[in-house]
């Protein structure tokens, strides 16, 4: 299949596959679902799937104080021809009697495929032993994602929240305590002011999160969980996006502060300064360098935007959506380059080398800033990009980074 | 009696990918979602087994509602054309042995298009545990693999029912190498651990067959019916005593 330009992009369908076979592989969701749901302490994890699956996210709990806690129900032949509701159903009755607080009730690619109504069982079950059981779907053949899994967990603590009182509380979604205390963020708020961090938390907090009066959304993928609470709960949220623009990031700040009803903190400012200075003295240093776009924790388009405005030249940037042709970042990336389109499948070694491209940005290390937010993402996505952490254009294989680290 | 685990032994299938994987001059193709894969991978060096040749087609909605197979007949050819193996294993994921997909029907066409020969594992992960998984995977390849005996070469020996996911297979074998050296016998191949496709189809003129684990059984008993080689089973605790007990009474 040929290259596409970004202009002449009108299908995701259009985008060259690297190969139809993968060396390196991402992980699925049924992985970050049980990374994620192994962090609520008191809450028992069930994988409902085949015996590869069970083996694999045994593994996760090798050594782990958790291990306890995971249990696997495995599908045999006789599941998938006469479905698994019975098994299912024996197996959360049997779990309710020992773990009380909440159970995650994990379901993987063939049970999503034989269609059992697993939401069902666990809801009667609940019903039945007063016992939470949240459920999380992950059918890794409808996306490439792997953070889905992670998202589905969050969302599945819904099941866990009860009506409460309203407080003065702040809700944390989407960044554990450690995260926020070294942030820029913790700096903004009072200790009295904070509620929940999730998912760093227990089941038994969990149940209570319903009576702060916001949820701060520091992550995508608690978004879908901040949209129902809203709409079970009554409680607004406000999703705290990443920008490498300092100007929209403070126009975020200040959206933020007025839903607070606080003045605004100098401390932002100052960061803000910081950050022009910076990305001056980047502009210098990054001027005519070509670079192949993969991942960043900022949108796609502002990213290529911004990097463009400093003079730097994409090659190519990795396509995960349609973009909108009207956007303003858009037009001006196509103003200066048009760049080649990319499949989120990655990028073959055989085009970078042919592009030519000095720069690599994004894919695993792109992801180091994640759970950096506000200007202080801005700060650690411009030193790896000057440090040239990102890449530099030779791809390591999975031995080779083993090796190295 | 609880359906709970929380020890999940391997399953068929992957005891069948780690044997495949055992033969240096192949790869193995898993037809399914990559998110086994990956995790497979990690593992791999553990076992000294080589994770580059495990690669997967990934499968996304058209393909299990649709049955599309465009992705599997591209990656038998694309996997031809760029790595040149001899043999190309095709393991279907458990998604695709729930739907039907007919994959050995889809590598029987496609071996006309390829110079690498297709060999397919069928079952999903469903038919049981890893022994299960062994059981069938030795008796395919020596069946596949195997030609027929023109010569005995004196001496020589082979060794069925090695297996890489075992941590004592490296120290078994060693001792048995060693002590089979000692009485001037040499190892043509060892199913199961760093072999290849042209050891493996030589394996019908060795003197005799070791076997480790009794998974091999049915391997055995097929080379001594169809090229006639006498087999010591030692797949007990001591195999060490039990090889010495059987070359004294041969």
């Amino acid at each position: 299949m040929q290259m596409k330009r970004l202009s002449e992009l009108r299908s995701l369908k259009e985008l060259p596959v690297p190969s139809y076979y993968q060396g390196q592989c991402k992980h699925c969701p049924l992985h970050t679902a049980r990374r994620t749901a192994q962090q609520f302490e008191d809450a028992a994890t069930v994988v409902l799937g085949i015996a590869e699956c069970a083996y694999y996210t045994q593994g996760l709990s090798r050594g782990q104080q958790d291990a306890s806690r995971h249990y696997s129900l495995v599908l045999n032949w006789q599941d998938i021809t006469f479905g698994c509701a019975k098994k299912v159903e024996d197996a959360l009755n049997e779990l309710t009697a020992k773990h009380t607080a909440g159970i995650f009730l994990i379901t993987s690619c063939v049970p999503e495929i034989t269609g059992d109504d697993v939401d069902a069982v666990a809801e009667q079950v609940s019903l039945k032993t007063g016992v939470p059981i949240g459920v999380v779907h992950t059918e890794h053949f409808k996306t490439l994602q792997e953070s889905t899994g992670t998202e589905q967990t969050l969302t599945a603590c819904l099941s866990f929240m009860e009506p409460a009182v309203t407080d003065e509380s702040i809700n944390i979604l989407g960044m554990n305590r450690e995260q926020f205390d070294s942030s820029e963020l913790a700096a903004l708020f009072d200790e009295a002011d904070l509620g929940i961090f999730l998912p760093d938390c227990s089941v038994a907090a969990l149940k209570t999160a319903p009576k702060a009066r916001l949820n701060l959304v520091t992550s995508s993928n608690a978004l879908p969980l901040a949209k129902a609470m809203e709409h079970v709960f009554g409680i607004p949220y406000f999703y705290l996006e990443g920008h490498i623009y300092p100007e929209r990031m403070l126009r975020t700040y200040q959206k933020l502060f007025e839903i607070l009803g606080r003045p605004f903190p100098e401390l932002l400012l100052t960061k803000l300064e910081h950050c022009k200075l910076v990305i001056s003295r980047t502009g210098s240093q990054c001027r005519g360098i070509s670079y192949i776009y993969e991942k960043s924790q900022f949108p796609s388009l502002e990213c290529n935007a911004f990097l463009t405005g400093l003079g730097m030249q994409p090659l190519a940037i990795q396509c995960d959506h349609l973009f909108p042709k009207g956007d303003s970042d858009y037009s001006y990336i196509l103003s200066n380059a048009d760049p080649y389109a990319l499949s989120p499948l990655g990028t073959p070694k055989a085009m970078i080398a042919a592009l030519g491209a000095q720069k690599v940005i994004g894919g695993r290390s792109g992801r180091r800033g994640d759970k950096v937010v506000g200007f202080d993402g801005i700060l650690t996505f411009l030193n790896t990009l000057i440090h040239g952490e990102h890449g530099t254009g030779q791809r390591q294989g999975y031995k080779q980074r083993r090796k190295h680290s | 009696m609880s359906n709970l685990q929380q020890v999940v032994n391997p399953s068929d299938r992957m005891a069948a990918i780690w044997t495949y994987l055992s033969f240096e001059d192949c790869v193995v193709l898993e037809y399914g979602p990559m998110g086994t894969t990956c995790y497979a991978q990690r593992q791999l060096s553990d076992m000294g087994l080589d994770s580059n040749r495990l690669l997967v087609t990934h499968l996304d909605e058209n393909d299990v509602v649709l049955g599309d197979v465009s992705r599997l007949e591209r990656a038998i050819r694309d996997i031809d054309a760029d790595l040149s193996p001899r043999a190309i294993f095709i393991v279907p994921s458990a998604i695709l042995a729930v739907t039907g997909a007919d994959v050995k029907g889809v590598c029987h066409y496609m071996q006309a298009d390829v110079s690498a020969q297709l060999i397919v594992y069928e079952g999903g992960g469903f038919l049981g545990d890893e022994s299960v998984g062994l059981q069938k995977v030795y008796e395919q390849l020596v069946k596949t693999f195997v030609k027929p005996k023109t010569v005995t070469v004196d001496k020589t020996y082979h060794i069925l029912g090695a297996y890489a996911a075992d941590h004592h297979t490296a120290a078994v074998l060693e001792k048995v190498v060693r002590y089979m050296s000692s009485w001037g016998f040499t190892c043509s191949s060892v199913l199961g651990w760093k072999n290849s496709i042209q050891a493996l189809s030589q394996v019908g003129n060795a003197r005799l067959s070791i076997i480790l684990r009794t998974e091999a059984l049915p391997a055995a008993i097929w080379l001594e019916t169809n090229c006639g080689i006498p087999y010591l089973d030692i797949s007990g605790e001591e195999k060490l005593a039990l090889l010495k007990q059987h070359l004294h009474q041969l």
